[in-house]
């Protein structure tokens, strides 16, 4: 189980351009920044929680300081009963971690040997690991390319490695700092399902950071959205889904040369915000979000400028998780 | 337990290293000859200035006992080249850990952090004993460089010159954990006492008595003067006792400084979030 209660985090970030003297001094100009700001969570042992926010959010910053990388300048953070700042070497046994993705192994050995060196860093040694090394190979699907070194794996299966590592003294929390970016479509496909298993099948806690909307969708128990450190909202995806509420998302379809349509949907005194803008060669998609739930589009369409505009189609939507991701991190739909 | 745990920890990151160190066996070449080949052009000079069978003079020559200026320069180089090895490998090590990006996922699963240089030490010191024999034969065969060796104290300053330069190179790059660019800052500074404060290549008794005293909180100025007594002296290890005892004693204090100093600059760095930076 994870327990955020109240955590907060600041940094200081350099500005402006020093001169090469007072950067060899390192003394930088520097301003405050708040990383993490009251953040309360708490998830229950066994279930996928996705922790979604744009970049600066403080997604890293959350995960960092859960796994010791980070100490928290105000609030407590305990996995498993074990608080991150004072039981720190308890607080790593209970955890697999992946930060930095691909590039937390050892590229100049091979996986076998990333996982005997981790792994004796756990305390697993002889047969106890060559056995619990087999096991989180054939879970990753890396069975066949073990005794290769790493840097000749594709990126996926670097990701994958950096996963088995985190997996190898059997942690029953796991803490996955973005895992998918960088992967082609077929590797995070895989990676998802591997997860997917790890959470359903083999009990394990997961907390994972990602600003792929669909991934929080598609495997998460409950996500939490943060925006410039804080929480905005929490749920199981479909309450998070039901924050924008039924009939007030309008997906439009423009053809070909709808400028001014364009103009008029954005001047709109319905229109509350443009959560997104799909641009192809021959259409055009915008999904709006109405100032109150409506419903039929019939006095959108009647929108002055729109007479004569190639409008193809008009139509009520179900709200997606991108739609209240970016009402909440984004809500006067600028881009 | 946590000596067994520690012990195990260090030796299984000497194994990676050493693992990963097996993989490009090229810089053997470079770490065997390269030292040899920086000795050879002072060995040259020597010849040119001096002449091979003229001896060294001056008041420090007479009374320590070193005539022949071939050996008395060629034992501190070796130890000066084997020192700036272990300071590029051990000074650099978090520096590389962080670039590689690797630092965080080991800091998250190692039990003792100060594993990473002890076990990194242990990988290193095998392939240093290759490196030191095969430039010591090629200084005999090349430039007939004799020894006369006192086994014991040989190896008493051999090693604690070893142990404190490992502990210094350590206890750096501890203080220097929250500096980014720490290495260079390293590199000056333990060749700026090698090449002064040491007496590698001169006595130190020409410097005024408080640089001297300067250079004598140095590990390497009494490491340096040990190893001359032993390999071409041969000193006996009871004679040699008490500044073996000195040496001790500043290998010691350097492993306890970078000990402290780790965790402390490690928390300070968790604190302020430049672990992962670099």
């Amino acid at each position: 189980m994870i327990e955020i209660e109240g955590l907060t985090k600041r940094f200081t970030r350099n500005v402006g351009n020093p001169s090469l003297w007072r950067r060899f001094l390192g003394r930088y100009e520097t301003e405050p920044v708040v990383a993490i700001d009251d953040l309360h969570l708490r998830v229950e042992a066994g279930r996928f929680f996705s922790l979604l926010g744009p970049n600066g959010a403080g997604k890293t910053s959350t995960v960092r300081v859960l796994c010791t990388l980070l100490l928290p300048d105000e609030g407590t953070c305990r996995i498993d009963g074990h608080d991150v700042a004072t039981r720190q070497r308890q607080v790593r046994r209970s955890i697999g971690v992946s930060v930095r993705g691909e590039r937390s192994v050892y590229w100049k050995i091979t996986g076998r040997q990333n996982l005997e060196y981790f792994a004796g860093l756990y305390g697993l040694r002889g047969d106890a690991a060559g056995i619990r090394i087999d096991e989180v190979a054939d879970v990753v699907g890396l069975t066949d390319r073990l005794d290769d070194y790493v840097e000749r794996y594709s990126m996926g299966m670097k990701q994958r490695l950096a996963i088995a590592v985190s997996l190898v003294h059997r942690p029953p929390v796991l803490l996955l700092d973005e895992p998918t970016i960088g992967l082609d479509p077929n590797g995070a496909r895989t990676l998802r399902s591997l997860l997917k298993d790890l959470c359903r099948r083999d009990g394990v806690t997961i907390l994972y950071t990602t600003h792929y909307l669909h991934e929080a969708e598609e495997l998460s128990d409950r996500l939490a959205i943060i925006h410039q450190g804080r929480k905005v909202l929490e749920g199981s995806p479909d309450e998070v889904r039901a924050e924008v509420g039924d009939n007030r998302i309008v997906e439009v379809q423009l053809g070909p040369g709808s400028g001014g349509a364009l103009a008029a949907l954005r001047d709109h005194p319905l229109v509350e915000s443009v959560l997104s803008e799909s641009k192809q060669p021959t259409m055009t998609t915008l999904r709006l979000r109405v100032r109150e739930p409506v419903t039929s589009v019939a006095e959108l369409a009647r929108a002055e400028g729109l007479a004569g505009q190639p409008v193809l189609s008009m139509g009520l939507v179900r709200p997606t998780l991108e739609d209240v991701f970016v009402s909440l991190t984004n809500p006067a739909g600028r881009g | 337990m946590v000596a067994r745990a520690y012990l195990f920890d260090s030796l299984f990151t000497a194994r990676r290293i050493a693992l990963g160190m097996r993989r490009y066996p090229s810089w053997l070449l470079n770490l065997s000859l390269g030292p040899f080949l920086a000795i050879l052009p002072f060995v040259f000079l020597g010849d040119t200035l001096v002449g091979r069978e003229n001896r060294l003079t001056g008041s420090y020559f007479d009374s320590a006992g070193f005539g022949g200026y071939v050996g008395y320069m060629a034992v501190p180089l070796v130890a000066v080249a084997l020192s700036n090895t272990v300071f590029s490998w051990i000074g650099n090590l978090l520096r590389m850990e962080r670039s590689t990006g690797t630092l965080e996922r080991v800091l998250v699963s190692a039990q003792f952090p100060s594993t990473l240089f002890v076990g990194t030490a242990l990988a290193h010191l095998c392939y240093m004993s290759l490196f030191v024999a095969t430039t010591i034969a090629l200084l005999r065969v090349w430039v007939q460089l004799d020894f006369d060796i006192d086994l014991l104290s040989a190896v008493a300053a051999v090693g604690l010159h070893l142990a404190s330069t490992y502990g210094m190179a350590f206890a750096l790059s501890s203080l220097l954990v929250r500096l980014a660019d720490s290495w260079a800052i390293q590199t000056v500074l333990s060749r700026a006492v090698l090449a002064l404060l040491s007496g590698a290549t001169f006595p130190i008794a020409i410097y005024p008595e408080w640089l001297q005293t300067v250079a004598r909180c140095v590990p390497f100025t009494w490491a340096f003067d040990l190893e001359r007594r032993s390999l071409l002296r041969a000193e006996p290890f009871l004679q040699m006792a008490p500044d073996l005892a000195v040496l001790a004693a500043m290998a010691l204090g350097c492993w306890l400084v970078g000990f402290f100093f780790l965790g402390r600059e490690l928390n300070a760095a968790r604190r302020s979030g430049v672990l992962g930076g670099f």
